[in-house]
């Protein structure tokens, strides 16, 4: 797997910067809102934490969807996206970057692995996504756990299978493309474990595997999973496994808007989101919310409402309404 | 979890009251896991979890070499 990183952090001296446009993510929407930001001449920055190239698992992940891989309109929107910004010398993609704060006066900090930026934009969009949350069980913290795009990272960004024996748990519409992807990499598995409908609304390899109305309640194992314990209502089982994927539930990122004071909603299952207008808008004017931040995980529409906004902000700064 | 249960017996019923007596959101996830979990509970008890932890930069741990590239107030002036 390679060395382990040095303590070491070559620091070099901050960089101040004004922009008409921050783009603060790096999902298909991002990309989207920075080639018509990029194309129109606007200065902009893009805060990301993921190269161009991931950005297909990245949004495979937060979409359900792994075959977004292999589709043309996607991909052409990528394409797009990537030449505009490499192209425009207005644009400073700070890729392996994170934003880690806002400040006084709309002043948003961001760090990439050598350097602190203290970005002064006029427009801010974020488009930093979903957040998977953890599934608890018992050891729910056990080496061998992974959270779903943990795995997927392994497999599909590195050809490193995860385990040799998995169990894949949680919301069962991405469970069950996980299961199907795993299985392709003719990797052994040895449960869904899943709330749902009818077995038979699954396909039939499944069905030995299937644990519909089953919940984890114990990882097994010391130092490591070593098998995990089932139940459902009186019945137990106990299965063989060295490694338990979770497919938890998607949070949307609010930090950074609500340091920004952008108003937020609590729905009846109490997790927060972004409140924004039918232009993405937020209740801070000049900050949007776009793709999986504003709720919309449909990759196509998340696209829209980037290029939506994009649109919007061009509009806005050469002062021709919108 | 144990602990945050009792605390919420003893009256600790909203985010910040909790986090202030159990300690939970202010290790190195800063929250982004446990506080759904922790509001979670709350509202399977029919309890208000109230907006949230008031949040602070940074979002992320920065490393302080970093930080130490910041210009301090003496230098500007």
């Amino acid at each position: 797997m390679g060395d382990l990183p040095s303590g070491d952090v070559k620091a070099e001296p901050t960089e101040r910067r004004r922009t008409d446009v921050l783009i603060i993510g790096s999902e298909l929407s991002a990309l989207a809102a920075a080639a018509i930001c990029a194309e129109s001449g606007l200065r902009t920055v893009i805060v990301r934490q993921k190269t161009l190239s991931s950005v297909i698992t990245a949004q495979s992940v937060q979409t359900f969807d792994h075959r977004l891989g292999s589709n043309p309109e996607i991909q052409a929107i990528i394409d797009r996206a990537e030449k505009a910004i490499s192209r425009s010398p207005k644009v400073v993609d700070l890729q392996n970057a994170l934003s880690f704060g806002a400040f006084d006066g709309g002043i948003i900090g961001a760090a990439s692995p050598s350097q602190m930026h203290i970005i002064e934009p006029k427009y801010v969009i974020l488009a930093e996504g979903w957040r998977e949350q953890p599934i608890r069980f018992f050891n729910w913290d056990l080496p061998g756990i992974l959270q779903e795009s943990a795995a997927m990272r392994l497999m599909h960004s590195f050809g490193i299978p995860p385990g040799r024996r998995l169990v894949v748990t949680g919301v069962p519409e991405r469970a069950m493309l996980l299961a199907d992807y795993i299985r392709k990499q003719d990797i052994e598995m040895a449960a869904i474990v899943i709330e749902g409908a009818d077995q038979e609304a699954y396909e039939a390899w499944m069905h030995d595997l299937l644990r519909i109305g089953w919940r984890i309640t114990t990882a097994r194992g010391g130092n490591a999973v070593r098998g995990a314990v089932i139940v459902n209502g009186g019945k137990k089982e106990r299965i063989t496994c060295d490694c338990i994927i979770t497919c938890g539930s998607l949070e949307p990122r609010v930090e950074l808007a609500r340091q920004l004071g952008c108003l937020m909603s609590y729905e009846d299952d109490s997790s927060p989101r972004i409140v924004v207008d039918e232009r993405c808008e937020t209740s801070r004017r000049g900050i949007f919310a776009i793709g999986s931040s504003a709720g919309i995980s449909d990759p196509l529409k998340a696209v829209h409402s980037g290029e939506v906004v994009g649109r919007i902000i061009v509009g806005r700064h050469r002062g021709v309404g919108e | 979890m144990n602990e945050i249960l009792e605390a919420i017996e003893m009256g600790h019923t909203d985010l910040e009251s909790l986090k202030r007596f159990v300690g939970f959101g202010t290790g190195p996830c800063e929250g982004k896991q446990c506080i759904q979990f922790v509001r979670e509970l709350l509202f399977e008890r029919g309890i208000d979890p109230g907006i949230g932890i008031t949040a602070r930069p940074p979002i992320t741990p920065v490393p302080l070499a970093l930080m130490s590239q910041e210009e301090s107030d003496e230098e500007k002036l």
